[in-house]
């Protein structure tokens, strides 16, 4: 009986630790004072759920968000709360929780979970919904503009924020190739896919602009988290000559590994320059607070309809600050600051078009 | 060029190592015993926080592998309770320890650890006795941290004391025939439940080495399946400590063959190349337990031991 009794304590306090401690966490509850079902909230403060796949504090992507929210919050008051580490089985029942509570706006910071944004959009046409998407807004010669579909095809109440930064993973890539010694630069990916293959390929161009002859190695390490590979790829291309090393990945193992090798590192997603001034050379830093803050003063103001007619996706870009280079690290000469600002006054006045291109990129070494 | 890609893939591959052979060489002990560790992925996953915090408490990466080895230890002090003294099922327990593993890190990580604060390393040989030189030739064997040597010397003790110690002929006599042992004089229940703490321990130190070393900070889903790997080791290692250190071997050395494969430009789909160190250890499984000749499965590992 004794031996009965202990194993349920034991039991019930395992699943008591797991259900405390187990990711997928919430914030409370928010409250809403007002019972308005419309998204066009009244005087009452405004309440906004962010779903991220990971945690705010961790890593890269989801602090960007993060801090992205935190800064429109301090323009336009609103009442925050979280679902971290949501996977994309588990974000429909998320977001659609949050909705059901009469939160004003659900924000998704990712584009995996678009369908699910789609579906329960369509059930709760009172709540805004803000995704991401990564597709190129232009429209090329022969293909279906993309944007013009979705926009046609989403429910109204459903916009999306372009995860487009490939501006600034050219100007980037101008720096690092000009920056390089050794006429050699690396990109680590975490795999390939559309997405990263454009996030890369801007990079490519970029460099090659600068140098039409600067050598490129790329190696994928099979996840967004791999700190023991990240470090084995960039001390595999730091061997092979590479001395600034762009990273796709969402943490800080490849500015130690950089800073171990002695060479530069170009992180992403977020500033990171104080990590490491000697070793960051600069960031490519997605700027998530600008596209976001129009999408909020929208349902604030009660402009959503006419909102969604002229900004349904947002790309991300350099003119209206979405994505821009992070501060310049120890390495970053005036020379380079001076050419690099170039390159990007030209990027803003459309001189120079970035090409979006999601075909795979090759390593351009022998 | 090819020849620097080799020796450079060896000394990454030994760099790697004491990861997989420090946790493999833990549930190698439990299972030695006759206790599946099923726990290693959640266990490891709670060390490295636990690493990480040992560290800033006191600035020290040893302090992060003590805390490692203890949270690990205490894993080893629930499976031994759970699985010897009231003798549940060892598979469940274990699982219910993974998921428990993952939600104190999530919980602790959150309170104490942090952000964008990273740790410092274990200092490598050559730091340790003042070598100043370039580190070519035999002399790269100096760049490898202390954890290595220190992995090295664990798998000798390790083998030692299990083949020519009276204490490792009680383990083995407990993981084989526990009734035998039983009244031969062997206290079992001692055994086991020391041999599983040391070896969570162990398993828990490889988590924190990890986070400690090599994130040199926590991110949920760092260990990302090296538990799991480490207990596939022992299985393809054939409970054997010396085929243990080979398969880890094999496996960092895939792992890193894949990295240096894309650096010079091999047009394999990187997809696969990232796969490889899996697919090669489920091959490797396959042929090895597909072999004839006697199983070297402790006849006892999983079964409930009942005194009569």
């Amino acid at each position: 009986m004794g031996k009965k009794i202990l194993v349920l304590i034991v039991t019930l306090g395992l699943f008591a630790t797991i259900l405390a401690g187990c990711g997928g966490g919430q914030t409370p509850t928010p409250t809403t004072s007002s019972a308005s079902p419309t998204p066009t909230p009244t005087s009452s403060k405004l309440t906004l759920a962010a779903i991220l796949y990971g945690h705010a504090n961790e890593g890269t992507w989801d602090p960007a968000g993060y801090q992205g929210l935190l800064k429109v919050q301090k323009e336009i008051p609103f009442e925050l709360s979280l679902s971290e580490a949501v996977s994309s089985q588990d974000s429909e029942k998320a977001i659609r929780d949050w909705a059901a509570r009469g939160t004003n706006i659900v924000f998704a910071h990712s584009d995996t979970y678009t369908d699910q944004l789609m579906t329960v959009a369509a059930n709760f046409p009172n709540v805004s919904f803000i995704g991401e998407f990564g597709i190129d807004p232009a429209v090329k010669a022969g293909e279906p503009d993309q944007v013009k579909y979705l926009k046609a095809n989403a429910p109204k109440n459903l916009v999306f924020l372009g995860d487009t930064p490939e501006e600034g993973n050219y100007l980037a890539g101008y720096a690092a190739a000009l920056a390089s010694k050794s006429g050699k630069i690396g990109i680590l990916q975490p795999f390939e896919s559309g997405t990263m293959n454009r996030y890369t390929n801007a990079f490519v161009f970029g460099a090659q602009a600068a140098k039409a002859d600067i050598q490129i190695l790329i190696v994928y390490v099979g996840d967004y988290l791999a700190p023991a590979e990240t470090r084995d790829g960039i001390k595999s291309m730091a061997q092979q000559g590479a001395d600034v090393i762009f990273t796709e990945l969402d943490d800080n193992s490849s500015i130690l590994e950089c800073a171990a090798q002695n060479i530069q590192c170009i992180a992403m997603y977020v500033d990171k320059r104080d990590l490491d001034p000697k070793t960051v050379l600069t960031s490519v830093v997605q700027e998530w607070s600008v596209q976001l803050k129009s999408a909020i003063e929208a349902v604030q103001k009660g402009t959503w309809a006419e909102f969604r007619d002229k900004n349904f996706f947002q790309p991300q870009n350099l003119a209206n600050g979405s994505v821009h280079l992070g501060a310049w690290g120890d390495a970053a000469t005036e020379d380079l600051k001076k050419a690099v600002s170039a390159i990007e006054a030209k990027i803003k006045s459309g001189e120079i078009q970035v090409p979006m291109d999601d075909a795979k990129p090759l390593s351009t070494t022998p | 060029m090819t020849l620097d890609l080799i020796v450079n893939l060896i000394f990454a591959t030994l760099n790697i190592l004491p990861i997989y052979l420090i946790a493999s060489l833990g549930g190698f002990l439990s299972q030695r015993v006759g206790v599946y560790d099923i726990s290693m992925e959640g266990n490891m996953t709670f060390a490295a926080v636990m690493g990480i915090i040992g560290f800033f408490m006191a600035d020290s990466p040893w302090l992060g592998l003590l805390m490692g080895f203890l949270s690990g230890a205490f894993f080893g002090l629930i499976l031994a309770t759970l699985a010897v003294k009231f003798n549940l099922d060892q598979i469940v327990i274990g699982f219910g320890l993974w998921f428990l593993g993952l939600g104190l890190a999530s919980f602790f990580y959150k309170l104490y650890v942090p952000s964008d604060q990273h740790t410092e390393g274990f200092p490598t040989l050559a730091q340790l006795v003042g070598y100043k030189g370039e580190l070519t030739g035999f002399a790269r064997f100096l760049e490898l941290d202390i954890i290595f040597y220190l992995s090295i010397v664990l798998l000798i003790v390790v083998s030692v004391v299990i083949y020519r110690t009276r204490l490792g002929l009680q383990m083995r006599a407990t993981g084989e025939n526990p009734s035998a042992a039983d009244a031969a004089g062997v206290n079992i229940f001692r055994i086991r439940y020391f041999t599983i703490l040391v070896g969570a321990g162990l398993v828990g130190v490889a988590g924190a080495y990890l986070a400690v070393a090599f994130l040199q900070g926590f991110t949920s889903g760092m260990v990302a399946g090296r538990g799991w790997i480490a207990f596939s080791i022992i299985i393809f290692g054939r409970w054997k400590p010396s085929n243990i250190f080979w398969g880890c071997l094999l496996f960092a050395g895939i792992n890193g063959l894949q990295v240096r494969l894309q650096t010079i430009g091999v047009t394999i789909p990187s997809d696969l190349l990232t796969m490889a160190p899996y697919i090669v250890t489920i091959i490797a499984l396959i042929i090895i337990m597909s072999r004839t000749g006697r199983s070297r499965v402790p006849s006892a590992l999983g079964i409930p031991y009942y005194r009569e």
